[in-house]
């Protein structure tokens, strides 16, 4: 026994010995439950690591909520990662601000712009500086149910205006179909609409400028008028019975049980509502989707998109190693991987086109065409200021607080950050 | 008080044999004293105190202390903003809901649960096998777990597969009923929730609290003469009165706590109009990385309820005990 005991520990020590002598890449990524997704990543690493005999990367998955809460404590231990998953966004920007994370060398950043998306680069940067690469995009839309728009007398591709898609929610209400499936409880839902309105009316510029504090912040008449236009949409009660108590897992089920004509969300609502619903949800042939529409007078353009970017970022004490690795690991070969076996709407431009699902490539067309990607504003303006942006796109919703009211408590909110 | 007692019996032992058990109970409070304050200290008395250190600073969370510097930035992980976060959280109409949640959570509970948990336990307080089981089944809502109770009420009150579905379908009435998703009803639904789910708790207490009341008191009343009422109003209810203290006790301090059944029934809403001061410190201490701005909400909270169980013990539950 005692020898066996020796034994193991010598070869334990050797094994140890032989490990440090290569350089070890620590990868920490979320839980991909969908089979293929994770064997991608266990593809590119085993490629990577036969490619590179110095270098040994590890993956390691950790489910969402467990990730999210142990990161914070992680990144300030000597167990940290050197790369790890990221949703971009409000979180990502304090990690980035509390000194967490490693800055990409400038060379390096402009030579990846050249083959990954320089939108997803953007979201992964802060203060100037690039963080990490981007993986998978997602972009919101109007989504129709064939059936129901057929059913409720109106054509959604002709929706090229805000007023164009309140007439038509006007239409399907008159003729008794639910025009609108939203899980308002969520907040998250309703804030895209007014998140797209106030990107088709004051642009890109304008939401600068509102999050640097130019121009009355977000208490402006543009951000009014968003509210305004926002308020047209709630007073014909486009809603299910109910929206505001049901989440958004809920909702979608009602949507993919055929529970309304239009709904307005990410890519991802196509597996979602498919789970969601009772009878299998709907088919690629019952569904369409158009991009959100111009607003009249605006000055962002209906091929701005809206979405969330996600990818890999870099911690600290991350060697050279992880960077010639997290190049590889997001770069346009996997990437091109992922949208052939349809694992996720990949990012690289170059892999964009290799989409193979009818609804997925819409999305990919959309985001590849996009002038401009704007990071979900509730995650775009950090976690305090964002969270006040759903809040008060569910007042205006319940009707509590008037376009002007909810511009003001904003702006409070952003100043007092 | 333990403390006296135990000196009192270091002093009667000190009397009967001298040295010997001095210093084996000496050796037994350094033995068994020691873990019990230390793990006091860390789990209790520290989050507490380091709660106020970080209630005037504005912090995400990040780094082991707002006041620590950090290397990599050169400046402390937080910010001192001093009272703002108070001064923030008094004006944040959110923060009014819910204190006035949580008020109207203690007056239901003080109003409605407990007269009816004391109606209940007067008339199924007797020994018999029909008051068993209805003991029992009156007190099955407070075996269930928070979280599992908020999931099923909310299923009931959904309006679209839900209890509250059936009935507007046995009804026939045209419009659906969600209760959930309406502002004037949500907080109230969860009222109602609170009551069925801890009614049951305080019946005990009082069951337990009338079968101690001698028998013959009660015989005595009833040879004199007084009625039933009677007998509930001058005999059972005098007596029963410290058992009654003490359920106003725990009933006040558990509604400063409701939040497990607010967050599967509404998580707050809609727009803000469910929350209790637990729910709504997590909402927008926690999950919105303002960790300082929680702490000064914790704080509050805090100072709330040592107020009340301070002036509470002081006053009320002092008169009872006499």
């Amino acid at each position: 026994m005692k020898k066996l005991l020796t034994t193991c520990l010598i070869a334990g020590g050797l094994l140890t010995g032989s490990a440090l002598a290569e350089e070890t890449v620590k990868v920490l990524s979320i839980n991909r439950d969908v089979e293929p997704w994770k064997q991608l990543y266990l593809d590119v690493v085993a490629e990577y690591n036969k490619a590179n005999p110095g270098v040994n990367v590890e993956v390691e998955f950790m489910e969402d909520e467990a990730f999210k809460q142990k990161l914070p404590t992680l990144l300030q231990s000597d167990a940290a990662p050197d790369l790890f998953f990221s949703w971009s966004g409000g979180v990502f920007y304090e990690q980035a601000d509390q000194g967490f994370l490693r800055p990409i060398p400038d060379d390096i950043a402009a030579e990846w712009k050249k083959d990954l998306s320089a939108g997803g680069m953007a979201a992964l940067s802060y203060n100037g500086k690039f963080y990490g690469a981007p993986e998978a995009s997602q972009n919101v839309a109007i989504w129709y149910n064939k059936d129901n728009a057929k059913k409720a007398g109106v054509d959604p591709t002709k929706i090229k205006t805000w007023d164009d898609f309140l007439g038509q929610v006007k239409t399907a209400k008159e003729a008794g179909v639910t025009p609108i499936i939203v899980g308002g409880q969520d907040k998250w839902p309703l804030h895209f609409y007014y998140s797209l309105l106030a990107m088709r009316i004051m642009g890109e510029d304008g939401l600068r400028a509102s999050a640097a504090g130019e121009n009355g912040g977000f208490d402006n008449e543009d951000w009014v008028r968003a509210g305004k236009e926002y308020m047209r949409l709630i007073e014909l009660e486009p809603f299910q019975e109910g929206f505001m108590g049901v989440k958004y897992d809920a909702a979608t089920g009602l949507w993919g049980d055929g529970g309304a004509v239009f709904t307005l969300m990410g890519d991802w609502d196509l597996g979602a509502q498919r789970a969601a619903s009772s009878n299998g949800g709907l088919s690629n042939e019952q569904l369409g989707v158009v991009p959100f529409p111009m607003v009249e007078g605006g000055k962002g353009k209906a091929s701005d998109t809206l979405g969330g970017a996600s990818g890999f970022v870099l911690t600290r004490n991350a060697p050279d190693a992880a960077i010639d690795f997290l190049k590889v690991f997001m770069g346009p070969d996997a990437q091109k991987r992922a949208a052939a076996e349809g694992v996720y709407i990949p990012t690289a431009p170059s892999a964009g086109g290799l989409v193979k699902d009818s609804i997925l490539k819409q999305f990919a067309a959309i985001g590849g065409a996009s002038t401009y990607h704007q990071l979900f504003l509730d995650q775009f303006f950090g976690s305090t200021l964002g969270g006040a942006i759903n809040d008060v796109s569910a007042q205006m919703a319940t009707g509590d607080i008037t376009p002007e009211e909810a511009a003001k408590l904003l702006e409070e909110t952003r100043q007092f950050q | 008080m333990t403390l006296v007692s135990t000196q009192s019996t270091v002093g009667s032992a000190k009397r009967r044999r001298k040295g010997f058990d001095l210093s084996s109970q000496t050796t037994m409070l350094l033995i068994f004293l020691p873990p019990a304050i230390l793990l006091f200290t860390v789990f209790v008395m520290l989050p507490m105190a380091e709660a106020a250190f970080f209630s005037p600073y504005k912090w995400s969370g990040y780094g082991p202390a707002p006041w620590a510097f950090n290397e990599a930035t050169g400046k402390s992980f937080g910010t001192w903003t001093g009272g703002a976060n108070f001064e923030r959280m008094f004006g944040h109409s959110a923060f009014q809901t819910a204190l006035s949640n949580t008020f109207k959570v203690i007056s239901v509970s003080l109003l409605v649960q407990l007269p009816l948990a004391l109606m209940l336990a007067l008339m199924i307080y007797r020994k018999s096998y029909a008051n068993t089981v209805f003991r029992l089944i009156f007190f099955v809502p407070y075996i269930l777990a928070e979280v599992a109770t908020g999931l099923i009420w909310s299923f009931v009150f959904d309006g679209n597969f839900g209890l509250s579905r059936v009935i507007t379908d046995t009804f026939e009435l045209q419009k659906a009923f969600f209760p959930l998703a309406e502002k004037q009803w949500a907080f109230n639904t969860i009222l109602a929730v609170i009551v069925w789910k801890y009614f049951g708790f305080h019946m005990m207490i009082y069951i337990a609290g009338l079968q101690s009341i001698p028998k013959d008191l009660i015989e005595a009343a009833r040879i004199d003469g007084a009625r039933p009422l009677q007998i509930i109003f001058f005999v059972k209810l005098p007596m029963l009165w410290p058992a009654i203290t003490i359920s106003i006790f725990y009933s006040v301090l558990g509604a400063l706590q409701v939040f497990d059944l607010v967050m599967p029934m509404t998580a707050g809403g809609p727009s803000n109009s469910s929350h209790t001061l637990v729910s709504y410190l997590y909402n927008f201490g926690f999950i919105r990385l303002n960790v300082g701005y929680g702490s000064a909400v914790g704080v509050f909270l805090f100072a709330v309820g040592v107020i009340f169980a301070f002036v509470y013990r002081n006053t009320v539950q002092r008169e009872a005990a006499r």
